[in-house]
């Protein structure tokens, strides 16, 4: 296993390489001379001047490769020209935020989906079984946005159960922290668990069938024994795949939901940066989270190994 | 009444599984349909019984119903009896059965390729047993599987016990499955085709070890096959499977020599003889009848060189006693002399 994941990890390395290229490749793709559009329309002379030193646009594109792959080794991701503050440190704030809310929503879309597939998947055919299917096919067409108002409408503005908007963080006060994550979380998680309950649900169904089931069932193991552990290790092969995909949607998702419910995290951060075209600051975003998908993908593949002995090296 | 008795002395063939009169039921597409109708059989302690008939005559389903193991919702399971050892399994709740399979009754499966789970190591999944039934500590269940993987032939049973299934070939996964069947020393084992799909060298040692555990044990074991030559080999005792019913029931010899029932003695005339290469028995004229479509009368009397018109009416035959260990379901018997094998 140990073996696997030191393999597993030096194939990331060209990946990691290629995604430098990309974000730093983001000022190239500007059209016509960078230093003009980033200082915007308005702009005077000397204000372009003075974008095009502070990026140092003049010189060769290898050197600033360099400069900034080095800097961001070290840390390092430059100054936003809007606001003046390290690109590193606002990233730093939006990171965690954005990381609490997209892993409480995984969570979230976990404990739903798990125990509903297997109910559905155990009770199949019945009332409780359609339930969770309709359930699941309107959890995946509804949009989450739609979803997060409804939420805040219901339970906000409606109940005064949780707050509608704004964050807290969890180092600060724990409660409060989850009376302002749950109802985003919810809504950025609910589409993956209606993915998750279908495929799940599907899978276990497919389990079930297997003969090494009436095997572990023939030996008197407890039902309890023979799904939580004969059955669900083999029907989470699917399932990590989903899982997998999905936490590149989910990052995705969380800056609109961030958006809906005013949380300060890296979607924020990304979308201001975006509107006052903030170059370091949209190349660190993008950089980060590239990163995070990797490292996402990399747990993901981990979790392969382990369900399926097969896949991993002797 | 104070005095406590000396426990009475075994009978010399304590019974450890009696069936009387089973009847299961499956749903199919056009509703349900019996598949197992009026079985009844007793085991006794040390004795191989074997099962034997075509495919789809319900020899699985017989077993499966015995160990509790039919899907709940598309199967009915009835019984007047199904005892084993003091134990009433018509009694028992789904909890209650899944401490009688394992300890009492324990089975192995046709397929060793698919029988055991692809993600948990070989030794997890007999040590598991282990600690299921008999409350073994992780190190002390890990000591008992290595044992049962040596005891069952598995070479160098230190490192398999750490190997997954794939690892191992398909004879030597039908010994995990044996050590798996073995680990609470059962009062009965039932295995169902357990050599099938196995090549014929392997096939010959898988049988070896089966008698070799069952003599060391004193099991009862009930042996599930197609293939006459294996029921010689390894049976005392026989019965006939056809359509859903017992059609006959003998002592392997009695069997061979002096078939009871047409069915049996086209079986026997099917049979691949010993300059041949083994094979199925599929050589009597015509199919047996379909699930749910049963013939009245004699259900073999489509296919009977021997039937006349009393066998295709009114009800299907009683099972009547030919002598005092053989009986037959067939209404002509008295009048038949069926070939046998020497
Ligand atoms: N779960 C089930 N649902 C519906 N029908 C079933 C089920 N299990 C078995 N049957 C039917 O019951 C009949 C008896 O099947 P069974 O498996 O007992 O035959 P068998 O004698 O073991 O045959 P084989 O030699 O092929 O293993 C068959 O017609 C089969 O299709
Ligand atoms: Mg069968």
């Amino acid at each position: 296993m140990l073996k696997f994941f030191a393999m597993r990890l030096l194939t990331t390395v060209p990946v990691l390489v290629l995604v430098t290229f990309v974000a730093f490749g983001l000022v190239l793709l500007i059209p016509g001379d960078p230093a003009v559009t980033i200082a915007g329309p308005d702009a005077t002379v000397e204000q372009v001047a003075a974008v095009r030193e502070r990026l140092g646009l003049d010189r060769p594109v290898v050197v600033q490769y360099w400069d900034w792959v080095t800097g961001a080794l070290s840390g390092d991701l430059g100054t936003s020209l809007f606001t003046s503050r390290p690109v590193a440190t606002s990233i730093g704030d939006g990171l965690p935020v954005t990381m609490a809310l997209a892993g409480t929503a995984l969570l979230i879309s976990l404990l739903i989906a798990v125990p509903t597939a297997i109910l559905s998947a155990l009770r199949r055919g019945t009332w409780l079984d359609r339930v969770a299917t309709v359930g699941s096919s309107l959890g995946i067409a509804l949009p989450s946005f739609w979803l997060g108002l409804v939420f805040v409408l219901i339970f906000s503005l409606g109940l005064g159960w949780l707050p509608a908007t704004g964050y807290v963080a969890i180092e600060e006060d724990p409660a409060a922290w989850l009376a302002h994550i749950v109802l985003p979380a919810l809504t950025l998680g609910i589409a993956g668990a209606a993915e998750s309950t279908r495929q799940l649900r599907g899978s276990i169904i497919g389990v079930l069938q297997q003969d090494y089931i009436r095997t572990a069932r023939a030996k008197g193991l407890r039902a309890r024994m023979v799904i939580g552990k004969h059955v669900m290790k083999n029907a989470s092969v699917p399932l990590v795949t989903v899982l997998g995909l999905q936490i590149t949607a989910l990052l995705g998702g969380a800056v609109l939901v961030e958006q809906v419910f005013g949380v300060p995290g890296l979607g924020q951060v990304a979308i201001n940066a975006v509107t006052t075209r903030d170059l370091p600051v949209i190349q660190g975003v993008v950089l980060v989270a590239v990163l995070v998908a990797v490292v996402c993908n990399l747990l993901v593949d981990l979790a392969y190994g382990y369900l399926n002995p097969k896949v991993r090296p002797r | 009444m104070t005095q406590t008795l000396p426990p009475a002395p075994a009978p010399p063939t304590e019974t450890t599984l009696l069936v009387e009169d089973l009847v299961v039921d499956v749903l199919t597409e056009h509703g349900w349909a019996t598949v197992v109708d009026g079985v009844s059989f007793r085991v006794a302690r040390g004795e191989t019984l074997g099962i034997v008939g075509e495919s789809g005559s319900g020899k699985s389903v017989t077993c499966l119903s015995i160990a509790g193991l039919m899907p709940p919702r598309q199967t009915r399971v009835r019984a007047t009896t199904l005892r084993v050892l003091e134990h009433d399994l018509t009694a028992l709740s789904p909890k209650q059965m899944d401490d009688i399979r394992g300890p009492r009754i324990a089975m192995i499966f046709q397929e060793p390729m698919t029988s055991l789970n692809p993600a948990f190591t070989v030794g997890d999944q007999i040590a598991e047993v282990l600690r299921r039934h008999e409350g073994l500590s992780r190190r002390a269940a890990r000591e008992r599987a290595i044992a049962l993987l040596d005891r069952v032939g598995v070479p160098s049973p230190q490192r398999r016990y750490r190997q997954y299934p794939f690892e191992f070939s398909g004879g030597m996964r039908q010994r995990v499955m044996i050590a798996i069947a073995l680990a609470c020393r059962p009062d009965v084992i039932i295995a169902d085709e357990p050599t099938t799909a196995l090549d014929v060298t392997v096939q010959a040692q898988i049988l070896e070890l089966l008698r070799e555990l069952q003599r060391e044990h004193g099991m009862s074991v009930i042996f599930i096959t197609h293939d006459l030559g294996v029921v010689a080999d390894v049976c005392d005792r026989v019965l006939v499977m056809y359509a859903g019913q017992i059609v006959e029931g003998a002592p392997i010899v009695e069997l061979f020599e002096q078939p009871g029932h047409p069915y049996m003695e086209g079986l026997l005339a099917a049979m691949p003889r010993m300059d041949q290469p083994a094979g199925e028995l599929a050589s009597i004229p015509g199919h047996p009848p379909r699930v749910g479509a049963m013939p009245d009368g004699c259900r073999f009397h489509p296919r009977c060189r021997y039937a006349e018109d009393r066998c295709t009416g009114a009800g299907s035959p009683e099972l009547v006693r030919l002598g005092p260990t053989h009986t037959t379901r067939c209404l002509r018997h008295p009048e038949l002399t069926l070939r046998g094998t020497p």
